[in-house]
């Protein structure tokens, strides 16, 4: 992926220059013009990724997780400056909360952790090329 | 373009897209690190790669070949992509697909997508934020995060439920309306916008939009204003530009 317009400095858009995983996923995954009887590939382990995750908001956990976050809230900080800085932080800290597991919905949870080793593993060996997997605790890399 | 070596023909083919004649390959490793080229098909060309083992594709360093090549393609010009996965058993079988009518209306395709470029806009609230509107905005929120303030982990359960409820419809009610300014702010700069459906609680809109290729600057304006005039509230990402995945025929 490529990010033609870089402006990162005094910007207020996030501009990756190398979208995640997920990101890729969900552009290509059933996308794209087909030939017929020829869309024959076994998708390993991206089949699981196209799990609604919708299912994911109505659910007590997702309820729970609100509650938490609107018990934590300081409401004071939420007036004073930064703030957008402390909003980051706070959402940040929420996302590692116990109930972790639910906070970024169903589908980052699939792949969260291989995703962020992928972007971890980009950024550190950029221009390399991937190796097909590594060993994670995620059934999706099987 | 480059001349097919013999070996290469024989190789099951990936397909990643289809061009028209002439368009300049990108040094871009392909699908297991084939070297992409064109296959000319009458008008238009595929842009392919030799495969050596076609039942294993889909780990995540192909499915980022695959993107990697068509948005490589895509900065230059006019690439209709294809479903992800697309492999033919040889360059004569992909031939024998592609008859006539499939090259007439591929062409006619590129014709239409040719002056643009696909990006992806992620809109996502600043949860603190929100909450803090909805706290401020419904008694009801008020009096159930008062009344669970300070329980344990096993009190208070059902209030806490109830309050968890509320927030999330909250959030779903704002969406509508900020969406919806959102995707008139945009109308302006781009050709098309296709919403995604949203998934997570917390977003605003996900969408892919085609641009104009002279109209790249103008949209990336009109988004980094957005921004701004909703930093409080709102986190923008944008990726781009890329091969027009949302807009190709049949998607």
């Amino acid at each position: 992926m490529s990010a033609v317009a870089t402006r990162s400095h005094g910007s207020y858009v996030d501009r990756p220059s190398s979208a995640s995983l997920a990101d890729v996923v969900a552009l290509i995954l059933d996308k794209g013009l087909v030939i017929d009887a020829f869309v024959r590939v076994s998708l390993v382990g991206i089949e699981i990724l196209t799990i609604d995750a919708r299912i994911v908001i109505a659910s007590v956990d997702t309820f729970l997780r609100f509650a938490e976050a609107t018990n934590r809230l300081d409401l004071q900080a939420q007036g004073g400056k930064d703030l957008p800085e402390l909003v980051e932080g706070m959402t940040q800290a929420g996302s590692r909360g116990k109930t972790g597991g639910m906070l970024s919905g169903a589908k980052e949870a699939l792949i969260g952790n291989r995703d962020k080793d992928d972007d971890e593993r980009g950024r550190e060996e950029k221009g390399r090329e991937e190796k097909p997997e590594r060993r994670t605790s995620s059934k999706a890399d099987s | 373009m480059t001349a097919a070596a013999p070996e290469a023909d024989k190789l099951s083919q990936y397909v990643y897209g289809i061009v028209a004649q002439g368009t300049s390959v990108p040094d871009v490793a392909g699908v297991g690190g084939g070297r992409v080229r064109l296959q000319l098909l009458g008008d238009v060309a595929a842009l392919v790669s030799g495969v050596p083992d076609p039942e294993v594709i889909g780990l995540p360093a192909e499915v980022r070949a695959h993107a990697a090549v068509l948005d490589a393609v895509a900065q230059a010009g006019p690439v209709l992509p294809m479903r992800f996965g697309t492999v033919v058993p040889d360059v004569d079988a992909l031939r024998e697909a592609l008859g006539p009518d499939a090259v007439a209306s591929y062409q006619e395709e590129l014709d239409r997508l040719g002056d643009a470029v696909q990006y992806t806009l992620t809109v996502r609230y600043r949860e603190g934020a929100v909450i803090a509107e909805l706290v401020e905005e419904q008694p009801e929120i008020r009096r159930l995060r008062e009344a669970t303030a300070g329980a344990g982990p096993d009190a208070a359960y059902y209030e806490r439920i109830r309050l968890g409820e509320l927030v999330v419809h909250g959030f779903e009610q704002k969406r509508v309306n900020d969406a919806a300014a959102l995707t008139d702010a945009l109308a302006p700069v781009v050709l098309e916008l296709r919403p995604r459906e949203t998934a997570q609680v917390e977003d605003v809109l996900e969408a892919a939009v085609l641009v104009r290729r002279g109209e790249q600057r103008r949209f990336d304006n009109t988004v980094e204003a957005l921004a701004s005039q909703r930093v409080d509230r709102m986190s923008f990402r944008l990726v781009g530009p890329q091969a027009p995945y949302d807009f190709v025929a049949g998607t």
